[in-house]
């Protein structure tokens, strides 16, 4: 269970997030949507302190964080049992796709080199890319390195895995790609996801929960039928309704 | 033609200067290992803006390159030993004068490195040490394991200009009596009164060296793999 109580962080001027209160229970698959600006990104990066909260609480089971006076080693533990994938991938660019994944697990996580290369392959050919082992991020396509950056977050077997806009840089025909293999994460995984997208149809089959955020303030949250299905909030509606007409366009 | 300048003198002295060249090569791998690692301690500071250490980076690096380098050799060459003596050293004599050479060639060429570090390590995505972050690596192991490897591949090139730099600087600490290449050729002179043919030799012993440094730097940054992705 990962808890957020009145998260508040402003850029200078700008209140980004006016105060969060959410929970995302364990194991399960939590999207947040929202338009450009209104703090999905920010929230997501303040749970592993990449961003720095200006105030608030973050409580992950049994760590109780407060951001106001949190400590270096909390900051450290909070990043040891969470893993991110990013919307740029951020592969290790001095390292071959094996070496991303082991990297964690030979530094952080102190396994064997050997040991640490079996499980490096296992997990490399759960996402589909078995034979690319020994190629540098620049060798491989926009799809294979996201896989490769969903690999390495899934190896440190983290309690959570914030995926941040994983498919947002990807061209039409690789985001299936992406999408597929988190799909299957989260059927096979038994970790918690957090995932800030724009991908409704997504968010509408793999989603336990969806959180809709405008402005900073959580706007509306529910299951995906309750959010996407039949949302009550104006906002929420305007939002889906260019979503709701792509379908359309489509039959 | 052999009265103003005698080939046969020219080749016959070359060897014995060639002979000399350890010294250069020693006090530049010297210069640039301690130099590296000064560098990127100064980048580090600077980079992170630590508190008291940044500003006092910021004093060595205007002292360093606000000053001739032959000022700071005989500052520490010759005024350190002064220093170290009225403080109650007394036995200084015991220090190997190259020791002292050694130290401000460090210190002068981390100067440099450290503003070439610090360009390339904030030319390295700011995404590869939040990705460092994020399995929870510490800053540190980031920079050991991630940031400065890639760091010094974007560096190559200003390295072995500064490479460069630093040896065609050791050609002045003959000046604090450390006998090199050129202080051979000085001596040989006066004897022979055959300066030019010497200076030639030294000249050709110069421009040999740094074509080596300039080979080895063109292989390095073949290799790299950073490289290999600037140029796909």
């Amino acid at each position: 269970m990962i808890t957020f109580k009145n998260i508040h962080k402003s850029f200078g001027d700008n209140e980004v997030l006016k105060g969060i209160n959410a929970s995302v229970p364990t194991g399960s698959v939590t999207v947040i949507l929202g338009p450009s600006g209104s703090g999905k990104t920010t929230l997501l990066r303040s749970i592993n302190f990449l961003e720095k909260a200006d105030r608030g609480e973050i409580i992950l089971d049994d760590l109780h964080i407060d951001v106001e006076k949190v400590t270096k080693q909390e900051i450290h533990e909070i990043r040891q049992r969470t893993a991110m994938v990013f919307q740029s991938y951020n592969l290790f660019k001095n390292k071959t796709a094996l070496e991303n994944i082991m990297e964690g697990l030979i530094v952080v996580k102190k396994i064997s080199k050997a040991e640490a290369k079996e499980k490096a392959i296992i997990f490399l050919e759960k996402v589909g890319l078995g034979s690319k082992g020994d190629f540098y991020a620049h060798q491989l396509s926009g799809g294979q390195q996201q896989r490769v950056g969903i690999a390495r977050a899934l190896a440190l077997n983290p309690d959570v895995i914030l995926f941040d806009e994983p498919t947002s840089a990807l061209d039409p025909e690789l985001v299936g790609e992406v999408l597929e293999v988190m799909k299957k994460i989260a059927q096979e995984v038994n970790c918690t996801m957090i995932v800030v997208t724009h991908e409704i149809g997504f968010a509408r089959e793999v989603a336990d929960h969806v959180i809709f955020m405008d402005g900073g303030v959580i706007v509306e949250e529910g299951t995906p039928e309750q959010v996407l299905g039949a949302p009550k909030n104006e906002r929420t509606k305007q939002f889906l309704a260019r979503y709701v007409s792509f379908t359309e366009y489509n039959i | 033609m052999s009265s103003y300048f005698s080939v046969d003198y020219m080749i016959k002295a070359f060897p014995t200067l060639l002979s000399y060249i350890d010294v250069t090569i020693i006090v530049t791998i010297v210069a640039e290992l301690f130099g590296i690692v000064i560098g990127c301690v100064v980048a580090f500071l600077r980079i992170h803006k630590v508190k008291v250490l940044n500003q006092v980076c910021l004093l060595y690096l205007s002292f360093i390159r606000g000053t001739p380098f032959l000022v700071q050799l005989y500052l520490v060459c010759f005024g350190l030993p002064q220093l170290l003596q009225g403080l109650g050293y007394q036995d200084i004599r015991s220090i190997p004068g190259l020791l002292f050479v050694f130290l401000i060639m460090s210190i002068h060429t981390g100067a440099y490195i450290a503003e070439i570090m610090r360009s390339s390590i904030l030319a390295v995505d700011k995404g590869q040490l939040e990705a460092a972050h994020s399995i929870g690596m510490s800053t540190y192991q980031a920079y050991i394991r991630i940031i400065l490897p890639q760091a010094f591949q974007l560096a190559i090139p200003a390295l072995g200009n500064n490479v460069i730099s630093t040896l065609k600087g050791t050609s002045l600490i003959f000046n604090v009596g450390v006998v090199d290449m050129l202080r051979k050729a000085d001596l040989m002179g006066s004897y022979s009164y055959r300066h030019l043919e010497l200076y030639v030799d030294i000249a050709i012993i110069y421009v040999l060296l740094c074509f080596v440094i300039q080979v080895a730097t063109y292989f390095l940054e073949r290799r790299s793999t950073l490289g290999k992705e600037l140029a796909s």
